[in-house]
This record gives C-alpha cells, structure tokens and sequence, in this order.
C-alpha cells in the first residue's frame, strides 16, 4: 500500500534539517571554485552525511524514503547545489554500499566519521577510455602479497580531489567483466598511496570538487575488498538504485525552492498593479511545472519506498532519475527566463540553470537512464 | 514444478518484470542469452538466488552455464546444497 503522507518523525526530520541549515554560517551561490570543510562539519553535526545509515554505526537510522525526503529539505534551503550533491554523492555512493556490503571491521571502523562529518568519501568508476560503458574498465587489481596490486586511473571522481577515502571499482579479473570480474575496494588515503589531478572547471556545480585519480601498482590488503570478489558490478548498481533515487530529492527541493520564490515575485508584481494579463504565460508554465514537480516527487518516492521494500528497485530508480533531472534542466530555465521576462536577474535562479546542467549526465546519462528501463522491459 | 523453479519463477516475473507470462516461461526459457534478462537483472538473481538458497555463486560461476533458464538454474542450486 501506497502511503507518502510524511509522518512525524519525517516531519520532525526534515524540520531539523531546516533550522541547521538556516544557522549556517556564509551560505553561499556565487561563482567561484572551492570547498568548505567547516560546512561540511556542520552539517556532520546533524548527520547529514549519515542520513540512512543506522544509529549503531552513528547515523540517523533513515530508509530511502525519508532520506529522499530529508534531502530534499537539504536542496530546498540550502542553495548551494554543487555543495549538496558532494554530500549526496558521499552518502548515497560511497557510505550507503560500504554499509550494505563491507565487512563488520570496515563498517565499525569507517561509518561513523563518513556519518559526523569527519571524513569525505569519493566513488571512482569512470574512465577516460569507457564513459558510460564503466565496467569496460580498464583499471585492474592483480592478487599479490594477501592482497592485491591496483593499477589505473579514473576520472569524473565527485569528492576525488578532496577526498579521505575512496570506493574504487577494479577488474579482478577481465575475462569476465560485469558478470563477477569487477570488484570493489575501501582506499583510505592514510595507508594507501595514489595521485589525484586538482578539481577539474565545470559550469555548475562549483562547491563540488570533481577530479581524476591515478593508481600505480597501488598495493591493498584484502580486507579492504568490499562484499565478495567479483560483486562490485552488482554493488555499484544496487549504490546507484539509491543515488537515482534519493539525489533526486536535491533537485526536488531546488526546484520547489525556485517556485516559492517566483510565486513571491509575480504576487507581488501584481499587487503593485502588473498586468495579470501580460503576465499569463510565467502563470501557466509555473502551474505546468508545479504539476510536473508533484508527478516526479511521486516517482522518486515510490522508487525509495521500493527500496525500503528490499526489492529490486533499477527500472523505478532509473525512471526517477530520468523524469526529475528532465524537469530540473526545463523547469530552472524557465523560471530564470520568466525573471528576465520581469525585467530582473535572479541569480538563484541563473545559478540553478548552470547547476542542473550535468544533472542529465552523473550517475548515468539519461541514455543509460532510458537503457536500463528499456532492457528491463524485455527490449 | 519443482519448489526452486517456482520460486525462482515468481522473482523473475513479479520482482525483475519478465515480460511474459506465467504460460510462455518454461523451464528452458532462454533468459540470458535471449536478453530477457539483462545483465544487471541477472546480479539481482544472483543474489535473491544465494539469499533464497543459502548457496554462494564464486565469481566465474555467475554465467550463462548456470543462470539462462529455470532448469540450468535449478541444477545449479541443487549442486551447491
């Protein structure tokens, strides 16, 4: 049965994400590259980077569901995109299948600093030679002295220049690539050496630090495997069910955000006596677009709720993905278009447009988006 | 139909959406080689299969050999147990 009535301590949750997030210090939506540390502490200190990670390992005991939800309070107060989607990455990415799949000493060991806020996690699985054919890869990991030899490089790293801990994805053994030659690893920067590019320009997103790591004859023990060998294909795509599914509700709130506030605009244009009139277009879109938010925020929830369910969750999480970055990219452009159309520059607004960008494109383009549904249907 | 095929038939149709009826999958249904499972169905298998059967799949066992139809299948997990 179908219930997305919020409830109560959904609401309390997504209320105290509110308030943490209002007391941050220098909010910021400008331009320019970096990354704030302390922010990121800040937001530990309210379990953010541990949403649904259980309270034993120190998180906040959250299911998909409410994670979606949480986070989505995150994207609608908090406008800074690039900053939010480097904490969903880590979360949904990177501690969520250490979670799922890493041994007890990994996630004793690892979660609850990845939780409070006092270590970064970055997920390495493109490569410049493979884009969205990832487990083509080309980055392999040889047995040698109980453990093994890693080497190769990735690209399009989240987190990567910045990062105190990487799940990385090697080919264990070529010959049988996604069907159990791909296998995952837990790299902690203290003990094992590799080298990282500095954060690659991009056009939005500017507070997330995407970068390129090179591994060269990196030796790991084999504690440090997470789940089996031959299970990173299957962990990768059980960790992007949950990123599909709940960054989305960044961009949810993003959105509901740019609405609220260009509500307010044309309201009070009208009461300073604008053309209703001239202004029935901005009206319409923004009631289209309000309808498409409800639709996609129903597609997100009911793709976490499956989640929740402990079922399969790929096409629901890939439709999600899908319909919410569509709408993000369309609905940020007009409502920037429709403040020009006043007259203005709202640079919430113009920020957003750039930010939504690449939405079409992490976590699996659109294409693959539509591939995975598709070959789900039989096709 | 054997207990194992008729669970395994009912994850495939109800869980992974094979889009085919209860009627048109048979025992020897090709699966895999036939694309009506893609490869990222065929790791959820592997895994309802190991949590359903307590077996364990070793990395060159997750194949064509022994995952493309209900009677490979089958035969698979009655080996492990």
């Amino acid at each position: 049965m179908y219930s997305f009535t919020p409830d109560p301590d959904q609401k309390k949750l997504r209320q105290e994400i509110l308030e943490a997030v209002a007391s941050l210090p220098g909010v910021y939506n400008g331009g320019t590259s970096g990354f704030d540390r302390e922010r990121w502490t800040r937001l530990g200190a309210v379990g953010i980077p541990g949403l649904a990670i259980p309270e034993v390992y120190g998180g906040k005991g959250c299911n998909a569901l409410s994670t979606t939800i949480a986070l989505e309070a995150l994207g609608y107060a908090h406008p800074d995109n690039g900053f939010n989607f480097s904490v969903a990455a880590h979360l949904l990415a990177c501690v969520v299948p250490l979670w799922l799949y890493g041994s007890e000493e990994l996630k004793t060991r690892y979660l609850p600093g990845l939780c409070n806020g006092s270590l970064i996690a970055a997920n390495a699985m493109s490569e410049p030679s493979s884009g969205s054919d990832a487990f083509s890869m080309k980055t392999t990991a040889q047995t040698s002295d109980a453990g093994y030899s890693i080497t190769g490089s990735k690209t399009f790293v989240s987190n990567g220049p910045i990062a105190d801990v990487v799940l990385l994805y090697a080919a264990t053994d070529p010959t049988q690539g996604f069907m159990g030659g791909i296998s995952a690893f837990w790299v902690d920067r203290q003990f094992h050496t590799y080298a990282r590019s500095e954060p690659l320009e991009k056009a939005g997103l500017h507070h997330s630090q995407l970068g390129s790591l090179f591994f060269e004859e990196m030796h790991i023990e084999s504690k440090y495997m997470v789940g089996s060998e031959g299970r990173g294909a299957h962990l990768f795509n059980r960790s992007m069910e949950w990123e599909r599914t709940c960054l989305g509700g960044l961009h949810i709130g993003n959105m509901h955000r740019l609405i609220d506030r260009c509500v307010r605009h044309l309201r009070a244009g009208f009461q300073q006596g604008w053309s209703r009139e001239a202004h029935q277009m901005a009206t319409y879109d923004l009631a289209i677009i309000q309808t498409q938010l409800e639709a996609v925020r129903l597609q997100a929830y009911v793709a976490a709720w499956k989640i929740d369910l402990g079922k399969p969750a790929g096409r629901e999480s890939a439709m999600a993905k899908l319909a919410v970055s569509d709408l993000y990219q369309r609905a940020t452009l007009r409502i920037a278009n429709i403040y020009n159309e006043c007259g203005v520059q709202d640079l919430d607004a113009d920020q957003s447009v750039l930010d939504a960008l690449s939405s079409t494109l992490y976590s699996g383009t659109s294409e693959m988006q539509k591939t995975i549904i598709a070959q789900s249907m039989g096709l | 139909m054997t207990a194992i095929k008729d669970s395994v038939k009912t994850y495939l149709l109800e869980e992974l959406n094979l889009p085919l009826t209860s009627e048109e999958l048979g025992d020897d249904t090709p699966l895999l080689s036939s694309r009506l499972i893609d490869s990222i169905s065929a790791l959820l298998l592997v895994e309802f299969l190991e949590k359903e059967f307590k077996i364990e799949f070793k990395p060159h066992e997750v194949n064509n050999d022994n995952l493309d139809s209900l009677q490979l299948i089958e035969q698979f997990v009655q080996g492990k147990q």
